[in-house]
C-alpha cells in the first residue's frame, strides 16, 4: 500500500457491480469484446462532477446498488439510475459531488427507474489495468463482479473543495425513439419488412445483460444466416425465430446473426438505462 | 475478387468478400488488412476479421472519405504479391476418456471407433480463421467431414478450460472454462491464452495448426509445466 492510497471496503457487493471504463480497445482480433460502462453519458457526468476526465474508471452497479466503506478521504458523485443515497446517515443528492470523509459508509437505497447506476470517485479507481483498460470481464480480469469483503483502491484527496456540480442530463426518462443506422445487412430486408422495422414499437424484455439486450415484440421469422463476422456493441442481430437482440458493451465480438441497424453511441446509452413499460421505435440518422 | 464495402455506425468500415470458407479469401483478407494498417495506422483503433469480413474501427468518426479511401487501397493490391507468412503449431491433445468425456458418445454416434475419431481428428492440417466467441477462441476450418455432428441438444454450463470439442462443421479449443454444446472430445495441456503476456495468443489468425496425439501420462507431466504457453511447438 502506498501512502496515496485509499480503499474502498465492500459491506454488500449489490447484484452485478464491477469496475468498468471506456472499454478495451485494440483487441477484437484476439476475440476479446470490448466491455466498458453500459450508460457512457451517465458515466461520463458522474467523472465529470468530480472533476475526472471521463476515460478514468467508476463503479458500475445494476439493479441492486452495493453498501461501501470508504476508508479514505475523497469526493465522489453518484449518477444514473435514480437512487437515495446516504453517506453515513446523512441524505445527500443525486448527480452532485459529494465530500467523503475517512471510515464513511455510502449506502444507496434504489428507486423504480434507471437500470446501471454509476458513482465515480476523484482520480477514479485505481484497480490494476489489464490490456490496457480496467474494465472487468470474466477471463480478461481476476475479478468479474463486486464480492463483499473486497478492497477497491482509489488516491485519496484530502482537499474538501467545491467542484462544478451542475451538468445536466441529456437523457430524458421516457424516450421514445432511438436513433440508429442501417446494419451491413439491412438490404437483406425486402421493402414491406424495412417499413414494418419503422412503424413497429419495441421494448426491451427481462432478458438483458452486459452483453445484450432482447427485445418483446417479435419481428419477422427468417432462415438467412451469415458466415460468422464482426460485432459491435450496438448492433441489432435479427434472429431466425424473429426476434432482435440488441449487443451491448460486453458482446461477443463475432457472430453469425443478420445485423440489420446499429445504434448510435447515444442510443447504447439510452436502451442501456430503458425501463420494460416504455415502448420505443427506431429512426434512421 | 469483387468487395463489397459500408460504413458500419459511426467509427467502422465493414469490407465483405464472397460468403466462402476459403484459403483465397482468408490470405485476400489479410493482404487488406495489412495494407491498411500499414497505410493508416495513427487513425485506427482496431481492426478484425471474420471468414470473409474485415471489420475497420477508427478513433474518430467515419465519412465518405474513409470509405474511398479504402477503396483506393484495396483497388491497389496485387493479390500475386501477398507472400502468405504463417507459422504451423503443433498442438499436443490427450483424447483419454477421462478429458474427453463424450469421446465415446461421439464415436458411436458416427459409428466409428475412438481410434478413428482420434485418427481423423489429428491428422488434418487446420486453419486458423478468425477469432470469437470466447478471448482467444480460434475459429478452424479443415475438420474432416466424417467427424461434422450436430451440437448437443442442450448445451453444458461448464465446459472446462482447454476441452478439445466438436461442434457442427467446425471443431476447436476452450480458452476458458464456458458454457458450450460442443462434443468434448480431449483435453489439451497447454495453454493458447495468457492475459499476462502483452500478446495473450501465440496463434495468429491465418496460422496452421495440427493436433498431436498424447498419452495421459504425458497430459499430467506437460499440465505440471508452469509457463503452458511455451508447449506449443511451431512445426518446421
Amino acid at each position: 500500500m502506498t501512502d496515496h492510497c485509499g480503499y474502498i471496503e465492500v459491506i454488500q457487493p449489490g447484484l452485478s457491480t464491477s469496475i468498468q471504463d471506456k472499454g478495451r480497445l485494440g483487441y477484437l482480433s484476439e476475440g476479446i469484446p470490448m466491455a466498458g460502462c453500459m450508460d457512457r453519458l451517465s458515466a461520463d457526468k458522474a467523472n465529470l462532477l468530480v472533476g475526472n476526465t471521463t476515460d478514468v474508471a467508476l463503479i458500475e452497479w445494476s439493479i441492486l446498488p452495493p453498501k461501501l466503506k470508504f476508508l479514505a478521504p475523497t469526493h465522489i458523485a453518484c449518477t444514473g439510475a435514480a437512487t437515495t443515497i446516504f453517506v453515513n446517515a446523512t441524505k445527500e443528492e443525486h448527480a452532485r459531488c459529494i465530500y467523503i470523509p475517512a471510515n464513511t459508509i455510502l449506502s444507496l437505497k434504489p428507486m423504480k427507474h434507471g437500470v446501471y447506476g454509476y458513482i465515480a470517485i476523484k482520480g477514479g479507481v485505481q484497480t490494476p489495468k489489464v490490456l490496457a483498460s480496467r474494465s472487468w470481464f470474466s477471463g480478461v480480469t481476476n475479478d468479474a463482479v463486486f464480492k463483499k469483503g473486497m478492497q477497491i483502491p482509489y488516491f485519496f484527496s484530502h482537499k474538501k473543495h467545491e467542484l462544478n456540480s451542475k451538468i445536466t442530463s441529456a437523457l430524458s426518462n421516457e424516450v421514445s425513439i432511438l436513433e440508429v443506422y442501417k446494419g451491413p445487412e439491412y438490404d437483406l430486408l425486402t421493402k414491406q419488412q424495412q417499413n414494418k422495422l419503422m412503424s413497429q414499437k419495441f421494448s426491451v424484455s427481462q432478458l438483458r445483460d452486459r452483453m445484450g439486450i432482447q427485445l418483446v415484440e417479435i419481428f419477422d421469422e427468417h432462415e438467412t444466416s451469415i458466415l460468422s463476422s464482426p460485432i459491435l456493441p450496438g448492433t441489432v442481430q435479427w434472429i431466425p425465430a424473429g426476434k432482435l437482440i440488441v449487443l451491448m458493451r460486453n458482446a461477443q465480438t463475432i457472430g453469425g446473426y443478420p445485423r440489420i441497424l446499429q445504434l448510435t453511441e447515444k442510443s447504447i446509452s439510452i436502451i442501456a438505462q430503458m425501463q420494460h413499460h416504455i415502448l420505443f421505435s427506431f429512426r434512421v440518422v | 475478387m469483387k468487395l463489397k464495402y459500408q460504413i458500419y455506425g459511426s467509427q467502422a468500415i465493414l469490407i465483405t468478400w464472397e460468403p466462402r470458407i476459403d484459403h483465397d479469401i482468408l490470405n485476400d483478407i489479410l493482404l487488406v488488412k495489412d495494407i491498411i494498417l500499414k497505410n493508416q495506422p495513427a487513425a485506427i483503433q482496431d481492426c478484425t476479421n471474420g471468414y470473409n469480413s474485415l471489420l475497420i474501427v477508427y478513433k474518430c468518426k467515419v465519412t465518405n472519405k474513409h470509405l474511398e479511401s479504402i477503396m483506393h487501397l484495396c483497388n491497389l493490391r496485387k493479390s500475386n504479391e501477398w507472400q502468405e507468412k504463417y507459422t504451423t503449431w503443433k498442438i499436443p491433445v490427450c483424447y483419454h476418456i477421462s478429458l474427453g468425456m463424450d469421446l465415446k458418445e461421439f464415436a458411436n454416434l458416427k459409428d466409428l471407433s475412438t481410434d478413428q475419431v482420434i485418427e481423423m481428428h489429428s491428422v488434418p492440417i487446420y486453419t486458423v480463421y478468425c477469432k470469437g466467441f470466447l478471448p482467444g477462441f480460434m475459429y478452424l476450418g479443415g475438420l474432416n467431414e466424417r467427424l461434422y455432428c450436430d451440437r448437443k441438444v442442450t448445451p453444458i454450463l461448464k465446459v472446462p478450460k482447454n476441452s478439445v470439442a466438436i461442434g457442427g462443421k467446425q471443431t476447436g479449443i476452450y480458452p476458458m472454462e464456458s458454457p458450450g454444446g460442443w462434443h468434448i472430445i480431449g483435453s489439451t495441456p497447454v495453454d493458447l491464452f495468457d492475459i499476462s503476456k502483452k500478446e495473450p495468443s501465440k496463434i495468429k489468425i491465418g496460422d496452421r495448426l495440427k493436433f498431436e496425439a498424447i498419452s495421459l501420462a504425458t497430459y499430467i507431466e506437460m499440465d505440471s509445466v508452469i509457463d503452458k504457453i511455451k508447449l506449443i511447438k511451431k512445426i518446421d
